[in-house]
């Protein structure tokens, strides 16, 4: 027969109001599958070693203080112990190297690593008779969409979310999902944000409620919208005018700007300039909106015809061209006025 | 003179054009990164729907209270079970047997009193003289009309369970009979008669054996 130690630890009884020696502890164990109850005779502290060992099925350690004359009894502790007991971790991997919390944009890819131990092995000669909680555990995947305009359930009340999977998991082993972008659903994607939130619960057993071993959250950000102004293409301009650049949902982690280059708007434009007045740097923990106007862009534009202007948002998943719009230089200097030539 | 005048005046409006346009870079390398920057098209709600994972469409309409995920879909506990739990935490003295001496008295679990001689039946779940003390002591003052009984695990569950010749050669002691473990007193199953054995989970290696950290 296998033996394993119990280590137990029966409280103080002084704290119960009498002397210590007016109680007396008992520790018992009860085997649930066979029902079978073994009392060990403990002292204020200590450890012994249960000759019945722990199976699958468990067994509850129960540490009681009893009052040798006036028999008031007190449930000191409980413990529910198993052989086999899941233990899970979740963790999100993002694009976004943020610390605080897992979060990530709307488009992007993510991962969730799920790590599950302890679980019985289907060759497992007690498999049988173990309980469900020893079999599988629960994975549950949830989206939960933030109110239009707020970036957070500040003061609402248990919102209400999607299901995405519902599942379990019966290996022990690493498992890892990889996501090419949200779960989160909408009219516009590129506008949503929202919460997903990933769950390994444990099934209820022997009188204990199902019990969450992980649950990990990512943030889900919209795509930035930008839009430049102020500019006729279709003009001549020997003065370049003040810009309006308006910018909504800056990702918390971003660096928006403009950059002008010659000719028309191209994938492989060459030789840019970044406009330095026009650098909006966010970092922050929720997405930012910010309007600007850009003036004397004047040093930009170097020689005669057609310019492009792009507005460029940068984030920790690369560079994505918001807008851009054309505009036609004329830097022909026209001089008025003679030179007199005397003799 | 009136070409050196000429001459002179372009080279003034050339210096102050070439001033007036010169870009203020932020740094060469700043520049130079940027004309490298590889810059994509913003993504739109088409291209973001393929990308998607597909759908269980049966869950597609189902909805779920953040709440719910601290109080988990599991979480229904057996009613049954749980009344049993409850009932078993009221008291230890009463669900256990009593075994009361001259001076002193101890409780053991039900079903460790194998034999009880009819002299002894006053001393057995009846009166209690003295006050309660551990199973050890209580032993160590009555151990002359008590017969300890050791069992092994398979024995006092059943799996390997004590013959009833064995047990009437007991009866011969007239003895109290109790059944102990490692000095503990355990209780001790009988297979009842028309009904199956219950199937028993063996204890596993102790290096399996962890504890219950989620509880």
């Amino acid at each position: 027969m296998k033996q394993y130690l119990v280590s137990l630890l029966a409280l103080c009884p002084s704290l119960l109001g009498a002397a210590p020696d007016e109680y007396v502890n008992f520790v018992r164990q009860i085997q649930q599958d066979s029902g079978v109850e073994w009392d060990m005779g403990i002292a204020a502290s200590g450890t012994k070693i249960s000759p019945t060992g722990v199976s699958s099925a468990g067994s509850f350690f129960e540490l009681w203080a009893i009052h040798d004359q006036s028999i008031t009894e007190y449930r000191l502790d409980e413990q529910y112990v198993t052989a086999y007991t899941p233990n899970a971790t979740v963790r999100i991997l993002t694009g976004d190297p943020y610390r605080a919390i897992p979060r990530t944009r709307v488009d992007q890819p993510f991962q969730v690593h799920i790590s599950v131990r302890g679980l019985i092995d289907e060759n497992d000669p007690n498999y049988e008779t173990a309980p469900d909680a020893a079999k599988w555990v629960d994975y549950t995947n949830y989206t939960f969409a933030y109110p239009e305009g707020v970036y957070s359930f500040e003061g609402v009340k248990n919102p209400v979310g999607t299901v995405v999977t519902e599942g379990y998991m019966e290996e022990t082993a690493n498992t890892t999902v990889t996501f090419s972008a949200t779960n989160l659903t909408g009219a516009d994607l590129t506008q949503v944000s929202g919460e997903e939130v990933f769950t390994i619960t444990a099934q209820a057993d022997f009188g204990v409620s199902a019990t969450i071993l992980d649950s990990e959250k990512v943030q889900i950000w919209p795509i930035a919208t930008g839009t430049i102004s102020g500019l006729d293409p279709s003009r001549y301009y020997e003065e370049i005018p003040p810009v309006s650049v308006n910018l909504e949902n800056l990702y918390p982690d971003s660096t928006t700007y403009l950059r002008v280059y010659q000719g028309p708007r191209r994938e492989d434009p060459g030789k840019t300039q970044p406009v330095n007045s026009s650098y909006v740097i966010i970092e922050d923990s929720i997405p930012r909106s910010r309007d600007m106007v850009v003036r004397s862009m004047d040093q930009y534009f170097t020689e005669e015809g057609l310019h492009t202007i792009e507005l460029l948002h940068r984030t920790p998943f690369g560079t994505d061209l918001l807008d851009s719009t054309e505009i036609n230089v004329d830097r022909t200097i026209e001089i008025n006025g003679g030179v007199v030539d005397q003799e | 003179m009136k070409t050196a005048g000429i001459a002179l005046l372009f080279i003034a409006l050339g210096l102050s054009t070439l001033g007036a346009v010169e870009a203020v870079r932020l740094s060469g390398g700043a520049a130079k990164a940027e004309e490298h920057v590889k810059v994509r098209p913003r993504m739109t709600h088409e291209q973001i729907t393929r990308l998607q994972s597909p759908r269980d469409p049966n869950l597609k309409q189902r909805k779920v209270r953040l709440a719910d995920i601290e109080q988990p879909r599991t979480g229904k506990v057996d009613s049954e079970v749980s009344s049993q739990l409850a009932k078993r935490r009221e008291s230890l003295v009463a669900r256990s047997t009593v075994v009361s001496g001259a001076s002193c008295w101890t409780i053991l679990p039900r079903g460790s009193v194998l034999l009880t001689p009819s002299r002894f039946k006053r001393r057995v779940n009846n009166e209690r003289r003295g006050k309660l003390v551990t199973w050890t002591d209580f032993y160590a003052k009555n151990a002359s009309w008590i017969r300890l009984l050791p069992v092994t695990l398979d024995q006092a569950t059943g799996r390997s369970p004590l013959t009833d010749e064995y047990l009437s050669s007991l009866k011969r002691t007239g003895l109290l009979v109790v059944a102990v473990c490692e000095g503990g007193p355990i209780s001790v199953r009988f297979p009842e008669k028309g009904q199956e054995s219950l199937s028993l989970a063996r204890p596993v290696k102790a290096a399996e054996w962890k504890a219950p950290s989620r509880r």
